[in-house]
């Protein structure tokens, strides 16, 4: 009786004691496994940057009750996630997820405008580790994914760094001087060529700026599609820039520009110093795994010259990570992006067929000028995506035989239509590919009642790539 | 390969497009390999045939004679008595017609799922896109009569698009479908083996033995193919069992690889326990082995390397098994 009671005193004494430690040790070891995972998601202007993140965060959000939604993303189909919410952003401007779902919900739907600065969005996903091990350390551990949107046309200016503002000059006065940039430039080139020596050089740069952003301008326009347009910001400036205009106010100069060439140099340096220089420090640093989008289909559509400039901007790109680790970037910021994605966007509008033409096309491009010593094995990847699928599978009679085709609504047009997009070429294509009715791509509208807010976004391999990003993450 | 003909890429009205056309399974499949052919097994004497056809006759005959006369007396005696007989006769001859045809029916559905086993292994063979929605159409009016199994099936369709490569359409398909029903048959194949392994270590007369052996495998061969959602009868599962039978004897290399083991744990269990028991566990390898080969004959999709059940998984699961019985008889005897 007395030994019972004893016991059972030590037992009221020690059992909050032990619930506190295991409670403690519980929560040590979910900070232990928890950790935060920075997504950047990047393309040119047009290449679904904006749709897509907001179509990744929907579907996460949406997991948990769809668990058919994603089935490729490991953690969501072995229903692994017990809550995902977002957190309010930290240090970017936020990511506008609830007007572009809105744009995408409406009746009828549009496309949310495009974005042009960096943005972010944060979420806070709690998920059960995947062995028994870590969920003896950790049930709940939590993964902050932050997801940060910001423009390719950032990335291009890279390779700036390493060029003095004579070397590019030349570099970009030799480029624009080719066709079909030539009929483009052909305004800027000629008062580049002969300067006004007796006007002020701040009035002058300020003119010879004004022609070279047209310029640029008129290589991204839609029907010419080009896509290498440097110095990026000037098309994109982002906030920074807004607060000293004449940042963005120098044009490439050919050499012996005088007093002009002396302030135009100056202005590229400062450009590099306050603007390319922070992003790479204070953003692109910290990034931990980069997802870039690529709308070949819309280059191919524009013609030879397009393809060929979204290969040459492709490569710009990829020379961020040709550098590898103790490369350029590596040495001036000590980057950790681990694993990258290439993705051809807007797949949705080939046929299924075609994904492996197109995916091995995309891989030609980018392998054309090496491979990547900076990356590690496994660390670079090729895919295609399509973050909101906008067509249905539909069948053409052509003599005789059904041909694969696409259905949905065309951009400018009200009502459905059919689309046979032809073939991506299988080699490496040459100009006689672009031969009349070889290919057609369309822009789709987004599908009508398919309850984005509710039922999650339909995606093409979206889940596949999340999975291949961060999926290492949730083990 | 010459350059088909293409239409000219471009937007066309909507009127000029067709329905998607329906998901089925072609009539005949090309697998791009082509498959080996087992050669016929050795032909019986036609003679034989003949003494089994004759036989048959002469017993159906018989039956229908000795019938005949047995209503024919009743009728004399009574007529409502000759009526309810032979109302009783007529029921039953439907009945077995019936029966026989259900049998045939889950015959001729077990070549179907053989015709979707080639389809399925021929479509991961390739890097293909469009195949995957008619073998996943045809693969669910093959299994889904059982409810559980059809709301999975709901639950694929959800998720497979289109657009998916027929890979990664199957890859969907086994682990919502395939994966739970494996692990089902593999279940069932557990069960056999370890009762196997009880019955026959715990078997009085030798002959006994065998006859364990065979009832636990044909009941094994039968669940398994309920678990793949066939239902054979008994004349069905005679059939599955023939059609394992044979694939066992075309991978002999195999069967006389797994004897020889098999002698070698018999004889290292007997230095341990006893010969009776090492009996036992040789009786419940055989069986565990045939019936991984009845997974393979009922599974709709060709095993994996990943997927593939494994027998030395299985042993250890069927000798720890008998070891814990056996320690539980030793504790209620001690």
């Amino acid at each position: 009786m007395d030994r019972e009671s004893a016991t059972d005193g030590f037992g009221r004494w020690i059992a909050p004691v032990a619930a506190e430690v295991g409670r403690q040790l519980r929560r040590a070891g979910e900070t232990a496994l928890s950790r935060t995972v920075r997504l950047a998601v990047t393309g040119l202007a047009r290449s679904g940057k904006t749709v897509l993140t907001a179509a990744l965060v929907q579907n996460l959000l949406l997991s948990r009750e769809r668990p058919t939604l994603m089935p490729f993303f490991e953690p969501a189909h072995e229903r692994r996630l017990w809550d995902v919410r977002r957190l309010p952003p930290r240090r970017r401007p936020s990511f506008p997820f609830d007007s572009v779902l809105q744009c995408l919900s409406a009746d009828p739907p549009i496309w949310p405008p495009s974005t042009s600065g960096i943005s972010e969005l944060r979420l806070a996903i709690d998920y059960r580790p995947r062995g028994l091990t870590a969920r003896l350390i950790a049930d709940r551990p939590s993964v902050t994914l932050v997801i940060v949107d910001y423009p390719g046309e950032w990335l291009l200016d890279l390779p700036l760094l390493e060029r003095s503002y004579e070397a590019w000059s030349a570099e970009t006065l030799g480029l624009a001087r080719t066709a079909p940039r030539a009929a483009l430039a052909q305004p800027f080139l000629s008062a580049a060529e002969a300067p006004f020596t007796n006007a002020p050089p701040e009035a002058e740069a300020e003119r010879l700026a004004e022609l070279y952003t047209d310029y640029l301008r008129a290589c991204r326009a839609r029907q010419t599609n080009l896509s290498f347009v440097q110095p990026g910001r000037f098309l994109l400036p982002g906030r920074e820039a807004e607060t000293d205009p004449r940042l963005l106010r120098f044009a490439p100069l050919p050499p012996q520009a005088g007093r002009l060439g002396t302030l135009m140099a100056e202005r590229y340096e400062s450009y590099k110093r306050v603007l390319i220089e922070p992003f790479f420090r204070d953003h692109f640093r910290r990034f931990d795994r980069q997802l870039v989008l690529v709308d070949l289909l819309s280059a191919l559509e524009s013609g030879y010259e397009a393809f060929r400039d979204a290969e040459r901007a492709l490569n710009a790109v990829l020379s961020v990570y040709r550098y590898g680790r103790g490369g350029l970037i590596g040495r001036l910021f000590g980057a950790r992006i681990d694993k990258v994605l290439f993705a051809a966007t807007k797949a949705d509008h080939i046929t299924p067929n075609q994904y492996n033409n197109l995916r091995a096309l995309l891989e030609a491009m980018a392998m054309r000028e090496g491979r990547f010593p900076g990356l590690g094995e496994g660390a670079l990847a090729f895919g295609l995506i399509a973050a909101m699928k906008c067509t249905e599978p539909a069948s053409l009679r052509f003599q005789g035989r059904p041909v694969e085709a696409l259905r949905g609504i065309p951009e400018g047009s009200e009502e459905e239509q059919v689309l046979y997009p032809g073939e991506i070429p299988t080699h490496y294509p040459t100009p006689q590919d672009w031969r009349e009715g070889r290919f057609r791509f369309v822009d789709f509208l987004p599908p009508r009642r398919s309850d984005p807010l509710h039922r999650g976004v339909r995606a093409v391999y979206l889940d596949k790539a999340l999975d291949f990003l961060v999926g290492d993450r949730f083990r | 390969m010459t350059p088909e003909a293409k239409p000219k890429a471009g937007l066309y009205p909507v009127t000029k497009a067709e329905p998607a056309p329906p998901p089925r399974l072609p009539e005949s499949f090309e697998p791009s390999e082509p498959i080996p052919a087992i050669e016929p097994a050795r032909r019986r004497n036609p003679a034989w045939r003949w003494v089994l056809r004759t036989v048959a006759a002469l017993i159906l005959g018989l039956i229908v004679l000795d019938l005949g006369l047995f209503l024919e007396g009743l009728f004399q005696r009574s007529l409502a008595l000759g009526a309810a007989f032979a109302l009783l006769i007529g029921a039953a001859v439907v009945a077995i017609l019936s029966w026989s045809a259900v049998e045939l029916r889950q015959i001729r559905k077990l070549g179907a799922v053989e015709a979707i086993r080639i389809h399925g292994a021929e479509m991961m063979a390739r890097n293909s896109h469009g195949g995957a929605m008619s073998f996943i159409a045809e693969a669910r009016r093959a299994l889904a009569n059982r409810p559980a199994v059809a709301r999975r099936f709901d639950r694929l369709e959800d998720m497979v698009l289109e657009t998916m490569s027929d890979r990664d359409a199957l890859e969907l398909f086994r682990r919502e479908i395939l994966l739970p029903l494996d692990a089902e048959a593999y279940a069932a194949v557990r069960r056999a083996a370890q009762w196997t392994a009880i019955g026959v270590s715990a078997s009085p007369i030798a002959g006994l033995d065998a006859l364990i052996a065979l009832w636990r495998s044909l009941r094994m061969i039968r669940q398994i193919a309920e678990a793949y959602g066939l239902r054979p009868g008994p004349i069905a599962t005679m059939s599955l069992a023939r059609k394992v039978l044979t694939g066992v004897a075309g991978i002999s290399a195999v069967d006389v690889m797994g004897d020889m083991w098999a002698q070698h744990l018999g004889h290292r269990v007997a230095g341990l326990i006893s010969a009776k028991l090492a009996e036992g566990v040789y009786a419940a390898v055989r069986v565990a082995r045939l019936g991984l080969l009845a997974m393979g004959t009922c599974r709709p999709v060709p095993f994996t390397a990943e997927d593939e059940p494994s027998l030395s998984r299985l042993r250890t699961e069927i000798t720890g098994s008998l070891a814990r019985s056996l320690s539980r008889v030793e504790r209620s005897e001690g």
